[in-house]
């Protein structure tokens, strides 16, 4: 079942076609928001959340561009607000244990390496992974969907509903500021 | 240089990265949790209609007994006025007759 097809029934809330797109689609969901939140249980809780808004908000898709690209975007803007979520609970956390002992601990990896790195590379890509956290929003999306995504510039340039250029121009910004803060990282670390 | 060269590693240590694979059942746990969520939004989305329904009354029953109250005010507020100024010989013609006698 294509695109064409498949849309039509969706909007229909044919629970086939509901079930057809999961089937196609959940390993591209599953591994964009894995790259971002880097915990299994959460990239599992916000994929099924990206599924949920598909199927909510289908009826305001166009078709103007792939559904694919729709849920990258999805599952892109879900996993950017799932770690600003944190980032917020872990200030909270942060302001109220200055007045009372009863912390609650924010879970959030340090070391995690996606499980589909090679052997050989885990090592670099923990530092990565950890380097990329300190990345502004939009070079961290950019890198991550051209590098762990494989996507070409132009698909990003979609998801990210901005030019080619500006693409370009954020994955070389990226790829400086990794260089910057790894070079620190390990400066510090000798 | 070697510095360089291992920052270039690293940025490329993701190359060849395989995809990861969700975990079993993913699809029964979405078609799960659709079908609450549809149950959920149901009753919820009925209730709104009745919340709103009777909010609704509650507003067109205010504005039509404000506007009522209003224009019945406005139409005897100048009887009791013009009373008053009878019973106590207050008019203008009575003040100036008064003067004059005087």
């Amino acid at each position: 079942m294509d695109q064409k097809e498949l849309i039509p029934l969706l909007k229909k809330g044919d629970e086939q076609a509901f079930k057809v797109l999961i089937d196609k689609h959940q390993k591209l969901v599953y591994n964009t928001v894995l790259s971002f939140v880097k915990s299994e249980e959460d990239a599992d809780d916000l994929a099924q959340e990206v599924f949920l808004e598909v199927f909510q908000s289908v009826s305001s898709f166009r078709g103007d561009s792939k559904l694919s690209t729709w849920l990258y975007r999805i599952a892109v803007t879900k996993s950017l607000e799932h770690i600003r979520k944190i980032k917020r609970k872990k200030r909270f956390t942060f302001l109220t244990g200055l007045w009372n002992d009863r912390n609650e601990l924010i879970h959030q990896p340090v070391d995690w390496v996606h499980p589909g790195i090679q052997l050989e590379n885990k090592e670099h890509a923990k530092a990565l992974f950890l380097a990329l956290d300190k990345l502004p929003e939009q070079q961290k999306t950019t890198f991550l969907l051209h590098k762990v995504e494989g996507l070409p510039y132009q698909e990003i340039a979609n998801i990210l509903e901005t030019s080619l250029s500006s693409v370009e121009s954020l994955m070389f910004r990226a790829k400086q500021n990794l260089k910057k803060i790894l070079k620190n990282y390990y400066e510090k670390e000798l | 240089m070697k510095e360089s060269d291992d920052l270039e590693k690293i940025l490329d240590s993701l190359e060849g990265i395989e995809k990861a694979e969700p975990k079993p059942f993913f699809k029964g746990r979405v078609l799960n949790k659709l079908e609450n969520f549809s149950s959920e939004v149901a009753p919820n989305l009925r209730f709104k209609i009745k919340i709103a329904f009777v909010c609704s009354v509650i507003i067109v029953f205010l504005n039509s007994y404000l506007v009522f109250d209003i224009s019945e005010s406005n139409s005897d507020s100048t009887e009791p006025i013009s009373e008053f100024a009878e019973d106590y010989n207050l008019s203008l013609n009575t003040v100036y007759f008064q003067d004059q006698e005087l």
